[in-house]
């Protein structure tokens, strides 16, 4: 089967930055692919290049088939857009927004009021439809956005970081429709900086970083790069917390971290018997122990070299 | 077409009130401090001021369509309409519809009140359209000689503040409400050259009985320059961004 979506060795700079540089990934029809990265990693870019916005410097995209330097046309009644911005009529409503929309589409009058009141439903915009945009909230302008870009259903979407400042409820109405969407058969292309979101919804995840994809595979995969499950440590009272360190590290255990929070990489069920054991021996009561896989925001952080580690800590045993 | 208009008509719905309510403001603004000066001088109020009033509410519709066309743009709306199998065509005739209609919505208050004042088409009504039609031409064309800077600037409030530092002198200094006998004589050569003189000149030949028409050539030269300039300016404005949105 073709891939829906196809990027070969893609390549822009801006003037004397370089925006994407040798990217490549594919997307399949009824799939998510998560571009998962900071600000100004390259992840809209990407986006626009593969929505004829921007023209790539090198590099052959193909989307549903068509060239998107050669056949712009045909990509573009191929794709729906979802930007990072929420590109609304700001002085028209909801509905009419969906409606305008739906008309510039070659929808007629009766079929876009119709379209804009199915929207409207399944976005869950029932409340603001028939106020103006101006005074709607982040959370029913970016629902509304998402809404617009699927007027006409198209078998590739792209969603720029689509659920960026969105509060919960907002976030799980864009996430049902995505995984909606991706049953129905169309291929996604999602860019996100949020680990969660990308575990959640991705198929297959691609890390980018400055430009570059430095990952990629299943979330899951992903996952075990980092290795084994990592073990944590939280002595509550302070005075012991350096004790307990310098005891895990007498006793031969890989210890890291501050004091408040000790961790064990590539850790064991071997290792969880240990540090229960040294900590015992030690004479330290109350401790916290974890033995737990690592975390997307782990694998992402050490892959961008961003040093500290902010992670969940799920209560697997505790001393 | 149909879809620019579907665009813009909806917009335009909503700013007939703030139209009818600008362009007084513009006019008794303007005429009330006017009135006593110009009829001390022997101009007939009636008949001098409403054209003056016409090419300055001209240039704001220029700068309301940069503004419109700036917030369209940092707004997403136009990076969206390029992603949608639309002609990009249409999405910049959906504007310059907009901007007509919205000019011939002031026009039609301007001259109303004009009309109050003793203003009158003293040349029938075959000039009266050819009036009205060269107004509108007059602010497209401004709206288009524009369009650039709305396609450029970073922030729409930008484009906005620029246009007036450089609309509002620019009315002063013609012919519009004041003979260009009154400006000292150096600044005269610049008023005589100004597209809002040719404007404002044509607009009177066209309504005032006894007037040369010459103006008028000038004037819609100056429309086909504004255009062609513009025109082109815009479409490279438009292009570039293609190559430098990120």
């Amino acid at each position: 089967m073709t891939p829906m979506i196809q990027v070969e060795g893609l390549s822009k700079r801006f003037g004397a930055i370089v925006a994407v540089a040798d990217v490549s990934l594919s997307a399949e029809a009824g799939t998510v692919v998560g571009l998962l990265g900071p600000n100004g990693a390259g992840k809209t870019t990407v986006v626009n290049c593969l929505s004829t916005l921007v023209r790539p410097d090198a590099g052959k995209l193909t989307v549903a088939g068509f060239d998107v330097v050669g056949q712009a046309a045909d990509v573009r009644a191929s794709i729906a857009l979802t930007g990072q911005y929420a590109a609304l009529d700001e002085a028209l409503t909801g509905r009419e927004n969906l409606v305008l929309f739906g008309r510039l589409q070659g929808l007629g009058k009766a079929e876009a009021q119709t379209r804009a009141g199915e929207l409207i439903e399944r976005f869950d915009i029932g409340a603001s439809a028939d106020r103006p945009v101006r005074v709607a909230s982040g959370g029913e302008r970016r629902r509304l956005d998402v809404a617009v870009s699927q007027v006409v259903e198209r078998p590739v979407l792209f969603l720029d970081e689509p659920t960026t400042g969105l509060d919960p409820r907002s976030r799980r109405t864009v996430w049902d429709e995505v995984r909606r969407l991706r049953d129905n058969g169309v291929a996604i292309l999602l860019t996100t900086q949020y680990l969660d979101e990308a575990d959640q919804l991705a198929d297959r995840i691609l890390i980018v970083d400055s430009g570059q994809v430095i990952a990629e595979g299943t979330p899951a995969e992903l996952k075990a790069k980092l290795g084994a499950s990592v073990c944590e440590v939280r002595v509550a009272e302070p005075s012991a917390r350096a004790v307990a360190k310098t005891a895990l590290a007498a006793a031969g255990l890989p210890v890291t971290g501050a004091d408040d929070l000790l961790t064990l990489p590539g850790a064991g069920m071997g290792t969880l018997g240990a540090v229960v054991r040294c900590l015992d021996t030690t004479g330290i009561q109350d401790a916290e122990i974890n033995l737990r896989h690592p975390t997307l925001d782990e694998v992402f952080l050490t892959l961008t070299g961003n040093g500290s580690v902010a992670a969940e800590h799920p209560a697997a045993v505790t001393a | 077409m149909l879809s620019g208009r579907s665009l813009r008509t909806a917009l335009g719905a909503r700013n007939i009130i703030a139209t009818v309510i600008n362009s007084m403001l513009f006019f008794f603004g303007f005429g009330v401090v006017l009135h006593g000066v110009l009829t001390a001088n022997g101009i007939r109020f009636g008949q001098f001021f409403p054209p003056a009033i016409v090419v300055l509410t001209m240039g704001f519709v220029a700068m309301g369509s940069a503004f419109a066309l700036a917030t369209d743009r940092t707004g997403g709306l136009l990076t969206r309409c390029r992603s949608l199998p639309i002609r990009s065509s249409a999405v910049i005739a959906g504007r310059l519809v907009a901007d007509a209609a919205q000019a011939v919505g002031y026009l039609v208050v301007l001259i109303a009140a004009g009309l109050v004042f003793g203003f009158r088409f003293e040349r029938g009504p075959l000039y009266a359209l050819a009036f009205l039609a060269l107004a509108v031409l007059f602010g497209v064309a401004l709206a288009v000689a524009v369009a650039p800077l709305g396609l450029r600037a970073a922030k729409p409030q930008a484009v906005g503040s620029i246009l007036f530092m450089l609309i509002l002198p620019s009315v002063y200094l013609s012919a519009a409400f004041v003979p260009v006998t009154s400006f000292p004589g150096w600044l005269q050569t610049v008023v005589r050259a100004s597209p809002f003189t040719a404007e404002v000149q044509a607009l009177r030949a066209l309504s005032t009985g006894g007037l040369s028409l010459r103006p008028v050539l000038y004037a819609s030269a100056w429309i086909a320059g504004l255009l062609v300039v513009g025109g082109l300016l815009a479409t490279r404005a438009w292009r570039r961004e293609g190559k430098e949105i990120r």
